[in-house]
């Protein structure tokens, strides 16, 4: 009786963000980021979501969309969340100097920008599955990667399902430029990053040449023309990111005229990006490896 | 002493659930509110403000929406202006359209609080619709919004529909149709 009393009490004094999420946001994430993104998490706990469209259900094999399916789907593709300051290429090191992949020859295709720089540039990092490069660097040098992540010591890069995502200051700084009459921990500000997150978590999917569902170029006569910022699928991370923030746009109570406004941009922004030719299939999306 | 024992247990609780919610609260408030910084950032210098000031909180008349909408119509990116853009920021919804639909919001809100200038509403999605120059997402928007204002006011809309690209149509049924503008 006692003992469980103080188990009780002990869990009281430990920070709420530390239990239930599987997702983790390692030491190196600034507090105020964390904080942040903290509660983004908690807000797709209780998130409530209508009218999903059929393609969504389709892309998480399900045939009911609610917040806790959400959230799993994002748990099964991320587990980490680093810091702008993480430095992937000193983090990355040969867990296993030989490492057997499947689909070794089946490689994605990556297709040649012809736009890689533009103008004046100060761009910050928003969010980047770092995971899935440094899988994809073991495979192709035919050793296992590894990323030495801090709190968490050496992580076995044995599949893009382990799941590692950067995040920078971009993904707080931009939405606050962006959306600039919303209090810092509006709800339209939260449903932003949480659909760069899914956008993100989609890149873990996928297998030979679906690995990673790297992007395509776009064609002549999109604004985008010529930027690798297109997907050449009808299930990659822009169809993804797109659906996500449809649904909770349209489902949010809370937004205001001019936050749905933006935010409907956002995700035709997406949903423009999705290559509509008679060629775009839906791509093989099951994960590669297993973590 | 059974009892007591349990006075003294749910006090602590109370007490330590109490000062930890008092210190989160003092880190919130640590966190300033936003106007054009981010968390710990510095602006980003090489990127000048082209968005115009919130219109007035007291109802506008014909003529200063008019004026309004058409400085929003001069502030909507073209095509042209994503040439220069670096290829990181790209990956995500770019400022250049970002700032477009913080415009656009305003033109919604405007609209939302005085229906009663619809009319000129209409006049201004039309225009931002059929503009070429503007990126399919704008105009997509745009058409949805014009869509939905029409049927509120009683207007076909389809001839108006009929001059637009298929992609932009298209794109624009991405946004459900307002169920209080459904016929």
């Amino acid at each position: 009786m006692w003992v469980f009393l103080f188990l009780a009490l002990i869990t009281t004094l430990v920070p709420n963000d530390t239990f239930a999420r599987s997702i983790r946001i390692t030491s190196n994430v600034p507090r105020n980021q964390k904080l942040l993104l903290s509660r983004d998490l908690q807000l797709l706990k209780t998130l409530s979501v209508e009218n999903p469209d059929s393609k969504l259900l389709e892309i998480m094999h399900t045939d009911a969309v609610d917040s806790g399916k959400l959230e799993g789907w994002l748990e099964d593709r991320v587990q980490y969340v680093v810091g702008e300051s993480f430095k992937f290429n000193e983090a990355l090191f040969i867990a296993e100097p030989s490492y057997s992949y499947e689909n070794l020859n089946d490689v994605p295709v990556f297709e040649k920008a012809t736009k890689h720089t533009g103008g004046n540039s100060s761009a910050k990092v928003i969010m980047s599955n770092i995971g899935v490069s440094a899988y994809f660097k073991g495979k192709e040098q035919h050793t296992l990667s590894g990323l030495k992540i801090p709190g968490v010591d050496d992580v076995r890069m044995t599949s893009p399902r382990v799941g590692v995502v950067q995040i920078g200051e971009g993904l707080f700084y931009l939405f606050e430029k962006r959306l600039p009459k919303s209090p810092q921990d509006s709800m339209a500000k939260s449903l932003a990053r949480l659909s760069t997150l899914f956008h993100e978590a989609r890149h873990s999917d996928g297998h030979g040449k679906s690995l990673g569902f790297f992007h395509a170029v776009c064609p002549e006569g999109h604004h985008l023309a010529g930027y690798s910022a297109c997907d050449r699928n009808l299930n990659g991370p822009y169809t993804v990111g797109a659906l996500v923030q449809q649904l909770m746009t349209e489902s949010c109570d809370t937004c205001s005229v001019e936050e749905k406004e933006v935010l409907r941009l956002n995700y035709l922004d997406s949903f423009g990006r999705v290559i509509q030719e008679t060629s775009s299939v839906d791509w093989d999306d099951r994960p590669e490896g297993s973590r | 002493m059974k009892k007591t024992g349990w006075i003294i247990f749910l006090s602590v609780v109370v007490i330590v659930f109490w000062r930890y919610e008092s210190k989160k609260m003092k880190r919130l408030s640590f966190v300033p509110i936003l106007k054009q910084i981010g968390i710990g950032s510095a602006p980003m210098k090489d990127r000048p403000e082209t968005t115009q000031p919130s219109p007035p909180d007291r109802p506008l008349d014909e003529s200063e929406f008019q004026n309004f909408a058409y400085r929003t119509l001069n502030l909507l990116p073209k095509k042209s202006e994503f040439k220069e853009l670096n290829a990181e920021q790209v990956h995500e919804m770019p400022d250049l359209l970002w700032r477009a639909g913080i415009e656009l919001g305003k033109i919604a809100k405007i609209l939302h609080d005085q229906p009663a200038l619809a009319h000129r509403g209409l006049a201004f999605y039309e225009a931002c619709a059929g503009e070429a120059e503007y990126p399919t997402p704008v105009r997509a928007l745009c058409v949805a919004n014009y869509r939905d204002l029409s049927a509120r006011s009683k207007v076909s809309s389809e001839d108006f529909m009929r001059t637009l690209p298929v992609d932009v149509r298209v794109l624009s049924n991405r946004i459900p149709q307002d169920s209080s503008a459904k016929r």
